[in-house]
């Protein structure tokens, strides 16, 4: 067989359709809270979200096992869902209260969610297999129902992280200004924290829990290297997250690897190709050049009021004189205006 | 306590104390700047400037005492009219992680509590703003490799942008070239001319110096000296730059944004009104 033909009866396969459908809306919707994430100095969130959300998959496996449901994996992804928020929402408290105590808390949270969650998944009968499907991915079993479910949330992440984003990168960008601008920074806290949690939720599937955080923060760390805004940032982190996840995991068609770590190794090297040509196309920048404009406005500053010799006169005549040129400033004004 | 037009002062403050961890930082604070003021806050080092301001915009909580901006109490974040405030912090608190353009920055300063989008023309708007300090060439050039007193100036933008009625700057002249001092002053004094409230933390007037009314110094978390001496007789605003009847009413109402007369910014570097 040719790599052609192995290609199309990859494509042609429905569960490789749907497998590629959710990798593909995975990747584009993880690198948009990730943009967020990164720029708050908090690319470890995902991390900490994702070990909690493996104690919510036990525990969804734990209750379909109570329920006597068919499949034990049935409540797993809600189960991950809940915990995932929580988690997120505990992170945010504690991060909101005593900033310096925030990274202990974090590594609280990885220790005891992958405790937890190891522990519970044994409880309920789980073997090594499926632990290892939640902790490295395996999208081997979708169904029609997860691609609707992935949909859904990637519109939910996508809806937030774009429409919201001239408020949202205020807030990663400088919190203090944000909370001085009247922005309700506590509400936008909480959706950064519940966003990145679904985020988690719908990535865990494709990459696993322990690589979500990869998915989040390794394409928008390549975006770093070459986009030159913060809207770029997470254009070119989407367009990179689509890729990877759709060319790992036709990898996984291949050769039998873990889609995860196809992915995350993926990504990575991307970031070194790019970290390594990057010096090579970076073009020179004329950064001392005096902007003309700058100029002009000062010689007009010198000849309009006078300054800086007015500022060695005291007291009263300062503000005289100050008030005096705002007045020889007026006639000026008013012609300007009515013209 | 209302002027005689039944106006709400810009700032009143009362009894205010703030402690931070175990420090007292501000022991008893009464406050009131009359609008279209122009206030200098001076004191040494650690006495409790920035705290004040820092106060003044809700961002440290009163221990005791109370805040009102325009007559609404701090406490209640909602009814703050935040689009009418305009801060310049005293550093840049971000840090520098991926490329953000100084476009970018200075259009964060068009949101409030209502607005989590800027309307259209932002762009346009950051691009004015940057002009007034200098700096429209470098809109699209990432901040992080801009100098210290340039991010200075991105900041003291993306404060303008809102063209706020009340602004407050914590030490604009430290680390700041000569000539860009010279401009912010003649930026300064425009704000002031259209009747814009400001209140300035400094060490040294300097070059500010011709435009304050009145200075504040403070001591420990106390106020030491005030010269409000100066407020009853601070010099009018200039006659074709003060607000009409008609429309200073307005203001006062918070209906008005736009048809403030002498709302466009004189841009000095064309001669001409900033489009609004
Ligand atoms: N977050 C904080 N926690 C505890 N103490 C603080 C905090 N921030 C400021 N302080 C203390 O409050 C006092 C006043 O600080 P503030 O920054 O208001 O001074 P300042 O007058 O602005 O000084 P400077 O001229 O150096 O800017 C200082 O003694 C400082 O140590
Ligand atoms: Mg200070």
């Amino acid at each position: 067989m040719t790599f052609l033909d192995t290609l199309l009866s990859m494509l042609s396969s429905e569960l490789m359709q749907r497998a590629l459908l959710i990798a593909g809306l995975v990747g584009v919707s993880a690198p948009v809270i990730g943009t967020y994430l990164v720029q708050r100095r908090l690319a470890l969130l995902g991390d900490g979200i994702g070990h909690v959300a493996l104690t919510g998959v036990a525990m969804g496996w734990l209750a379909g096992a109570a329920a006597g449901t068919a499949s034990a994996d049935a409540l797993a992804v809600p189960g991950a869902v809940a915990a995932a928020i929580i988690g997120a929402l505990l992170i945010e408290f504690v991060r909101d209260r005593g900033r310096t105590s925030a990274d202990v808390a974090l590594a609280m949270l990885f220790y005891g969610g992958i405790a937890g969650g190891v522990l519970l998944i044994g409880l309920a009968g789980g073997t090594a297999a499926n632990l290892t499907g939640y902790l490295f991915g395996s999208i081997s079993t979708v169904d029609s129902l997860d691609v609707w479910l992935s949909a859904g949330l990637a519109v939910f992440i996508l809806g937030v992280g774009l429409g919201l984003r001239p408020a949202l990168f205020a807030l990663c960008y400088d919190e203090e200004f944000a909370r001085a601008s009247g922005l309700p920074v506590r509400a936008l806290n909480i959706l950064v924290a519940v966003t990145a949690a679904l985020t988690v939720a719908i990535s865990m599937r494709v990459v696993g829990v322990l690589l979500v955080s990869a998915l989040m923060i390794v394409p928008v760390a390549v975006a770093q290297l070459i986009a030159p805004s913060f809207r770029a940032t997470m254009g070119v982190a989407m367009v990179l997250g689509g890729i990877v996840c759709v060319v790992g995991l036709s990898i996984t068609y291949f050769h039998a690897l873990s889609p995860g770590a196809t992915i995350t190794v993926l990504a990575i090297t991307l970031y070194a190709g790019v970290a390594v040509i990057r010096p090579l196309l970076h073009r020179r920048r004329h950064l001392r050049r005096p902007d003309p404009q700058h100029l002009q406005h000062l010689s007009r500053v010198g000849a309009v009021r006078g300054y800086p010799a007015d500022t060695r006169a005291d007291g009263h005549a300062r503000v005289a004189s100050a008030s005096r040129g705002a007045r020889s400033d007026a006639p000026r004004r008013n012609t300007s205006r009515s013209a | 306590m209302r002027d005689r037009a039944g106006r709400h002062p810009a700032v009143q403050i009362d009894g205010l104390h703030v402690e931070l961890g175990a420090n007292s930082v501000l022991e008893g604070i009464d406050l009131e700047v009359a609008d279209g003021q122009t206030l200098a806050l001076l004191g040494a080092n650690g006495s409790g400037k920035t705290t004040l301001v820092r106060a003044v915009l809700g961002l440290v909580p009163a221990t005791r005492g109370r805040i009102a901006v325009y007559g609404a109490d701090l406490v209640m974040r909602r009814a703050v009219p935040w689009s009418r405030l305009g801060y310049v912090p005293q550093r840049v608190n971000a840090q520098p992680v991926m490329s953000v353009t100084a476009e970018e920055v200075v259009a964060a300063g068009l949101l409030d509590h209502r607005r989590l989008v800027p309307g259209s023309h932002a762009r346009e708007r950051a691009q004015d703003a940057l002009g007034q300090v200098g700096l429209r060439e470098r809109s699209r050039d990432n901040v992080h490799l801009f100098s210290g007193g340039q991010q200075q100036r991105v900041l003291i933008a993306r404060a303008l942008i809102r063209r706020p009625d009340l602004l407050i700057i914590d030490e604009p002249l430290s680390g700041i070239d000569h000539d860009s001092q010279t401009a912010l002053a003649v930026t300064l004094s425009d704000l002031q001319a259209r009747g814009t409230t400001i209140i300035v933390v400094l060490h040294d007037p300097g070059v500010l110096a011709p435009l304050i009314h009145r200075t504040v110094v403070l001591d420990h978390g106390r106020v030491r000296h005030d010269d409000a001496a100066g407020i009853e007789g601070f010099p009018p605003r200039a006659g074709s730059t003060l607000p009409s009847d008609a429309s200073d009413d307005a203001r006062v109402r918070g209906t008005d944004r736009a048809p403030h007369p002498d709302h466009h910014a004189l841009d000095l570097t064309t001669g001409r009104r900033g489009s609004s």
